[in-house]
């Protein structure tokens, strides 16, 4: 309650004395009874009655949170010759080759005070292999870092549709592509930082890929309380 | 009029009582009353406003153990739950099962214990909703004989836990965050793998919850009734036909967040 109440009042009669002048200036000892209050101990109690809220356009930009977005939706394509040596049947954080950022799937923004973050996005990806272990992934990568969880995979979308031994391809898009509307919430510190979708492929698919793509960065200011 | 208004003494002017005492109330009314145009545009900045994520009684999420969830552990069932309706709530819910996780404890999977948090910016804990997201990922597969056709769907909702009325931390469904969703399988079994006929899915689902849903819940309890908890579940429905004994659902990598948001309603 930081209504100021001052601590002294002047009436005739009764002499002045200095203790009573320099109690109403300035006493931080006394909490809201002297015109130290303005100190930085003003609230909303001080907020006078017509003035039931504090406005938008009194709060800095991007005080409270931000957000921001990329997206794309030219058609990706990445072929085998990038992912050398990558076998997807082997752990997801093991990779030979380094997965690929998408373009329109990743964000580069600064922090300017702790926040909490809620990162979406929207993807649609698949492959032309026709062996079931052969698989092409999308991951979520947080400041270059593999967020384990956050990690899906597309199977071999085409079949060996044709004559035996030839092994013509039937694409079976209409049913196997992968979609995948995630999501991540985790904190992050002052700083620039870097988030967004990568893709890897086991070095025997021949194409992966990969369509519409959005991602989406939410920043919430980080309670106070909160290490 | 709390705008500060001083008439400032002269020389020669008589320091009386009442010479002291106006600027002295004048101050102090002005202080007490502030004004709209008493803050310049953009005064208040990161040091001054506080932060849209209420924190009453809820810890640093540290681990993403508390607000959040994230987790990669998969899970199959073999003739799971079956959905047998809408809108029902309480403890067991149309035979759903809880999104947990293989090993002990059960039932901690995809599920928030909160700090009594009353939902209502009225309530005393100044919390608009709770902003829930959840991903699940799953798929379905026959584990021997063909492919069945995909007679079933699988159904995800997300649950609330109420204080105390009319039942003691009684589970609730969340209508409107049922979801449905077919199989993807491939109709020519050319593979030599079991699992080869499908292709993984995701069911995402954002909520958010007010102080309406607690009015419709039934039965109904107050607005403000404290929040408890917040958990994903899934079950199985079947148009026709049925889960043959070969079937496998499987849940893959599932996450869900839950931030209490303090925002105005309008």
């Amino acid at each position: 309650m930081p209504t100021l109440t001052l601590a002294n009042s002047y009436s005739a009669g009764s002499p002045l004395t200095p203790s009573d002048w320099n109690g109403n200036i300035y006493d931080a000892t006394a909490p809201n009874a002297s015109f130290e209050i303005i100190n930085g101990h003003l609230d909303k109690d001080n907020m006078d009655a017509t003035w039931p809220k504090v406005l938008p356009e009194q709060v800095q930009r991007g005080v409270y949170g931000s957000a921001g977005f990329s997206a794309g939706t030219a058609s990706l394509d990445y072929f085998k010759q990038w992912f050398s040596g990558c076998q997807t049947t082997s752990a997801t954080s093991t990779y030979p080759t380094r997965p690929m950022p998408i373009p329109g799937g990743n964000a580069t923004f600064y922090v300017s005070h702790p926040v909490m973050v809620v990162f979406t996005w929207t993807i649609c990806w698949t492959n032309i292999s026709d062996n079931q272990s052969e698989v092409t992934r999308v991951h979520l990568y947080v400041d270059d870092t593999l967020k384990t969880s956050q990690g899906r995979e597309v199977k071999a979308t085409a079949e060996p549709g044709g004559p035996s031994g030839t092994y013509a391809r039937v694409h079976q898009g209409r049913i196997k592509n992968r979609y995948w509307i995630g999501h991540h919430t985790m904190e992050l510190g002052i700083g620039h930082h870097t988030a967004g979708l990568r893709i890897v492929a086991d070095e025997d698919v021949p194409q992966s890929r990969v369509w519409a793509r959005s991602f989406r960065y939410i920043l919430l200011k980080k309670p106070a309380t909160w290490g | 009029m709390p705008d500060i208004d001083l008439t400032f003494l002269k020389d020669d002017d008589a320091l009386t009582a009442a010479s002291l005492q106006a600027p002295s109330t004048s101050i102090e009314a002005g202080i007490n009353g502030v004004m709209t145009y008493g803050l310049r545009e953009g005064a208040l900045g990161a040091a001054h406003v506080g932060t849209l994520v209420v924190e009453t009684g809820i810890t640093d999420p540290v681990g993403d153990a508390t607000l959040y969830v994230q987790t990669s552990t998969s899970q199959a069932y073999n003739a799971g739950p079956a959905y047998a309706s809408f809108g029902a709530d309480g403890a067991v819910d149309r035979t759903p099962i809880v999104l947990n996780a293989a090993g002990p404890p059960p039932e901690d999977w995809l599920k928030l214990d909160l700090p009594s948090v009353s939902v209502g910016m009225t309530a005393g804990d100044s919390v608009a909703g709770l902003l829930v997201l959840m991903n699940v990922e799953w798929e379905t597969y026959v584990q021997s004989g063909a492919p069945t056709g995909s007679p079933y769907r699988l159904m995800t909702c997300i649950q609330i836990k109420v204080a105390t009325s009319p039942v003691t931390s009684a589970w609730f469904t969340i209508d409107r965050t049922e979801r449905f969703m077919e199989p993807r399988v491939v109709p020519v079994a050319a593979w030599a793998a079991p699992t080869d006929t499908v292709v993984r899915q995701d069911i995402p689902t954002r909520c958010l919850i007010v102080p309406a849903d607690l009015a419709v819940v039934s039965p109904p309890v107050l607005p403000g009734e404290p929040i408890l908890g917040v958990r994903g579940m899934v079950s199985l429905y079947y148009p026709t036909g049925g889960f043959t004994l070969g079937d496998i659902v499987e849940l893959g990598s599932c996450q869900m967040t839950v931030i209490p948001l303090h925002a105005e309603v309008v």
